[in-house]
């Protein structure tokens, strides 16, 4: 009976020991990426400023230039990230969010876009003739625009970056939609 | 009561030692830092040693109080602790302690000399006049406690794998389309 409960002690010692270590790995980890500055952090992105300032010069819709605050979010197909993002969202896009999908063709959007559970009507498709104006090489990123006049452009490492942009309130009606 | 105060302290001691051992065998490098900066030989050696000894000193306290073993563990590591201590604050050099892991690192010196006569006292009473919590429940004491630790360490990892999950998924950012 004495040595099965000095093996669970063992055990059990050890086993704190495995979780606390990883807790420091992953503490480690995080000073790491701190240093290096890779942490979940949105960076600027430079568009050309000859570029349209407004959603519709670019090829949007219309619509889109007499919202308050839109922000344009171009995600490509090929990008795991972008797959991510938009699976987050369960099919459901806010009013304040237009998204575009960077393709190379039709059906590789409508494939895409089935996989992550959102419809073709929903989102713009481009095969690089709206990324290409303004000078686009960079995905997840959204371009914000208010008043129908781009004001910035950032990239958008997380869905947890696109909810900061997008706010509470919506961000809770998309979570639970 | 005088009893039950004793065995409160007797314990608490020991969830001190079982912690601090278990946290500094989890994470060796930070011990093996200090042990560096107090130019103890053997520092790879000793970073496992030392908190070995600890955890020992703990379970030994709850299941085995009156053995004349707990009272030379503690006794040792009482000597280390106070040793180290003193050999900083004499050279005036100010050494950084992961006493109890790495996430509550501290400066070495007044606070391992403040814990001593504390650690000595409660080995010494419970030397002699320890009485209940030996032997199975002592261990089994030991290994609740383990748990507890392991518990508490969960709740550490559960947020950082979530932010570790979320900023591997930020570093897919592509710089091409196709």
């Amino acid at each position: 009976m004495i040595a099965i409960l000095v093996i669970m002690v063992i055990l059990a010692v050890l086993m704190a020991v495995c979780l606390l270590a990883l807790v420091d790995q992953y503490r480690t980890l995080d000073i790491i990426r701190r240093d290096l500055g890779i942490n979940d952090t949105p960076q600027p992105v430079s568009y050309p400023q000859s570029a349209p300032v407004s959603p519709s010069g670019i090829g949007l819709p219309f619509h889109l230039n007499n919202r308050r605050r839109v922000i344009v979010l171009f995600l490509s197909t090929t990008c795991s990230t972008c797959r991510g993002i938009a699976s987050a969202l369960h099919g459901f896009v806010p009013d304040d969010l237009w998204i575009v999908v960077e393709s190379r063709s039709e059906e590789t959007a409508i494939g895409w876009l089935g996989g992550v559970g959102m419809e073709i009507g929903a989102v713009t498709y481009d095969q690089g003739a709206i990324a290409s104006q303004l000078e686009l090489d960079i995905t997840p990123a959204a371009f914000i625009y208010e008043d129908g006049t781009l004001i910035r452009a950032q990239t958008v490492p997380s869905f947890r970056q696109l909810k900061l942009l997008l706010g509470t309130e919506v961000t809770a009606s998309a979570s639970t939609a | 009561m005088l009893s039950f105060g004793d065995e409160i302290a007797r314990c608490l001691v020991a969830v001190w030692f079982l912690y601090a051992g278990i946290s500094k065998l989890a994470a060796p490098d930070a011990l093996r830092s200090t042990l560096l900066a107090l130019r103890v030989p053997h520092p790879g050696l000793s970073a496992i040693a030392v908190p070995a000894l600890e955890v020992m000193a703990a379970v030994f306290l709850l299941a085995a109080p009156r053995l004349l073993l707990t009272l030379v563990l503690l006794g040792m590591l009482v000597v280390g602790f106070v040793g180290a201590a003193a050999s900083a604050l004499i050279r005036g050099v100010k050494v950084r302690c992961a006493c109890l892991g790495r996430a509550s690192e501290g400066e070495l010196g007044w606070s391992q000399l403040g814990m001593a006569p504390i650690w000595t006292l409660v080995g010494v009473w419970a030397y002699f006049a320890s009485t209940s919590l030996q032997g199975r429940v002592g261990l089994i004491s030991a290994a609740a406690m383990s748990l507890v630790i392991a518990v508490i360490a969960l709740r550490q990892l559960l947020p950082l794998w979530q932010e570790s999950r979320v900023i591997v998924g930020a570093a897919g950012q592509e710089r091409r389309f196709w």
